[in-house]
């Protein structure tokens, strides 16, 4: 056996006892640590089933397997440990799919256990049959089809390593019902080495900052990476001393608090103003775990042209991928921040330009008109929520103005499906990161188009009295789309007039869920004192001008330095 | 467009080579021939010939998303010319 590599292992029995493989999984999961998992039951995923009741682990019943991942998606963000969700095969594992890609765009550690038909039917096209581990490659960080009932313990420990080591990501693990069903001799315990770190290296620190104490105009681009290695503290204090003005990805938001001195904003499509023109003008440009997704840089070609790049990420790969970089720090982000020591840049003009931009170009929350102007709305819900506010979004001109618009001073407050922007992330998520911490006063911000995309989980959220809180802006539309046929095709509206919609109100209520409807300016402080007092879950219904549009924004195709205003 | 010789060098678990083939071909590679020179218990080796379906690939950059993959040992580009060992961070 070579303790080199942990995908080569024999097992060590203990002849003691025997259980059945599904057993066997249910004992991984709690050698994990993990107490909580989101499923719905079905054929070959019933052994498994069959052994939960009695078990520790506590399994929240969704309404439909893509809640299911979702919400183990947002557990895991919220907390830093891995979300888990277990789904039957055929029909349960392709639902799970959205779910899982989502997790893996993002980077979020994930473990899916899908039942599969029996072995000997497996190629056949048996009921329920689907290759679930041939379609989920793509989007998974690696995935295992199980073979034999001995290997569970081992290759559930290791699942667990690989989507929560290095860059993280979603693990999924195909479990035919036969070895489910199989007894098995207890194995021992999997003892795994630990997963390699790449440490990053000291000679490509010390040339990053360098590189810095050249820049007139740096800018810190701040990615979803930095959280998720734990990095956030480490970039506040070397940036306190820097001083360098920082803009953040979607993902980003929150490392560096909202209102704070240095912080300027998201970049992008829908970023600010200040950010983008800051970011155009940089000389040098500080990236710390992120991608150079096409959100935020726009055209490529014409981003930031005049800056020379650093790269700190702690995956290799994305290093030059799509902007070719000066100075690149693989390696474990965490310590790669720890070490750059960067001193106070002499860089006065530039943070008093970037502060002027910034101050030009604040938001202007006096809409005219009478009814609820949603960037508003958030911004006082924000400001007004406790500190352990957290907003989960779905997708859509509502999901933006979250991003823009509200106060965030921690990461983990704000998720968002950045990635694959996929609707009817945000009651699940909100669902997901309310069980992580239930403390936390969890807000799902969502639409009138994306919350018919999981409006069945009410049902869960009223099972288990879930404490969400759900801000759903109506604008009878789906409005992001509407606005890109405004803007982009000539006005020619097409399937994007939501105007039959329920009730949402009454749908709430029938859920046995606490809903109120509000249209009115002077409505909004008293909705959201009545979102903030209520302790169990409670729906807002806030209807909006369906012509609002966010703004600014950057044309899909253009530089970041085009920005259209209204 | 040029074609490139890559040897991959990776463990052998099952659903290896199509997780190795479906990446190279997803990043925007087209597969010219394939060669499993050698495979024993605990090792395997795939060579593959690519050609980039459109200009702006870069070979380094799809060499590291296969080094990423869990299972490869290490990926060696134009034959030994430029070679990395696999890194699975
Ligand atoms: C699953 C899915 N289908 C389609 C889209 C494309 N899309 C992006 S935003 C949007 C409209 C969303 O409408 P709504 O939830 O009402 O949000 P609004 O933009 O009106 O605030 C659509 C259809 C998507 N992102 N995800
Ligand atoms: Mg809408």
């Amino acid at each position: 056996m070579s303790a080199s590599n942990p995908d080569q292992f024999e097992n060590e029995r203990t002849a003691t006892s025997s259980q059945t493989g599904a057993q066997l999984v249910v004992k991984a999961l709690q050698d994990q640590g993990v107490d909580l998992v989101f499923g719905y039951p079905g054929g070959t995923i019933m052994p498994f089933y069959d052994a939960l009741p009695g078990s520790s682990l506590r399994h929240i019943l969704v309404r439909h397997e893509q809640a299911a991942a979702f919400a183990a998606d947002a557990y895991a963000r919220a907390t830093g440990k891995a979300g888990v969700c277990i789904a039957t095969s055929g029909p349960g594992a392709t639902n799970l799919l959205t779910g899982i890609a989502n997790a893996f765009l993002d980077s979020v550690p994930m473990i899916a256990i899908t039942g599969q038909v029996p072995t000997a039917v497996m190629g056949t096209d048996a009921f329920q049959e689907i290759d679930i581990f041939g379609m989920a490659m793509p989007v998974v960080k690696h995935s295992f089809l199980i073979r034999k009932a001995e290997d569970i313990p081992h290759i559930i420990a290791r699942a667990f390593q690989i989507a929560t080591s290095g860059r993280p990501g979603p693990v999924l693990i195909d479990l035919p019902k036969d070895i489910a069903q199989m007894q098995v001799p207890s194995p021992v315990k999997a003892i795994l080495p630990p997963a390699p770190t790449r440490q990053p290296a000291m000679a490509d620190i010390s040339d990053a900052i360098e590189l810095l104490k050249t820049a007139k105009q740096p800018v810190l681009y701040i990615g979803g990476g930095v959280a998720k290695s734990g990095a956030s503290k480490a970039l506040r204090s070397m940036n306190e001393i820097a001083g360098i003005p920082a803009v953040a990805t979607l993902t980003g938001l929150g490392v560096l608090p909202t209102g704070s001195e240095n912080f300027f904003g998201m970049l992008g499509m829908h970023g600010s103003k200040a950010a983008n023109i800051l970011v155009q003008k940089s000389d040098v440009l500080l990236v710390c775990g992120a991608r150079f997704d096409d959100r935020a840089t726009g055209k490529l070609d014409s981003f930031a042209a005049g800056a020379r790049v650093i790269h700190l990420d702690c995956d290799p790969a994305e290093i030059s991928k799509l902007r070719h970089v000066d100075v690149a720090v693989p390696g474990a982000l965490k310590a790669a921040i720890e070490q750059l020591k960067v001193p106070k840049l002499n860089i006065e003009p530039w943070r008093k330009q970037a502060k002027d931009l910034r101050r030009q170009f604040a938001f202007d929350y006096n809409a005219p008109g009478a009814g609820v102007f949603a960037p508003a709305f958030l911004e006082k819900l924000s400001r007004r929520a406790p500190n352990n506010f957290v907003a989960t979004c779905d997708v859509g001109q509502h999901q933006m103005w979250v991003a823009q618009h509200c106060n965030f001073n921690r990461p983990e407050a704000h998720l968002t499906s950045g990635g694959l922007g996929a609707m009817g992330y945000g009651i699940p998520a909100g669902i997901g990161a309310k069980l992580g911490n239930p403390k936390d006063c969890v807000v799902t911000i969502t639409g009138d188009g994306s919350i018919m995309m999981n409006i069945q989980e009410l049902a869960t959220i009223r099972r288990y009295g879930i404490g969400l809180k759900i801000v759903l802006f109506d604008n009878s539309a789906l409005g992001l789309v509407r606005q890109w046929q405004e803007l982009f095709y000539e006005q020619n509206f097409s399937e994007v007039d939501l105007y039959d919609n329920p009730d949402f109100a009454s749908v709430a209520r029938a859920f046995g869920i606490e809903a109120f409807t509000v249209s009115r300016r002077e409505q909004v402080d008293g909705a959201i004192e009545r979102l903030l007092k209520t302790d169990g879950p409670v729906l807002a219904h806030v209807r909006i001008d369906p012509r609002e549009n966010v703004w600014p924004l950057v044309p899909p195709g253009k530089s970041n330095a085009e920005m259209m205003e209204p | 467009m040029q074609t490139q010789v890559l040897t991959i060098e990776f463990f052998p678990e099952e659903g290896a080579i199509i997780r190795l083939l479906g990446l190279v071909e997803r990043r925007g590679y087209e597969v010219k021939t394939i060669n499993l020179p050698l495979a024993s218990k605990n090792k395997s080796s795939l060579d593959i010939a690519v050609i980039a379906r459109d200009a702006g690939r870069d070979i380094g950059v799809l060499q590291r998303q296969i080094s990423r993959l869990i299972g490869v040992q290490r990926v060696l580009t134009n034959i030994k010319t430029n070679e990395t060992e696999a890194q699975n961070v």
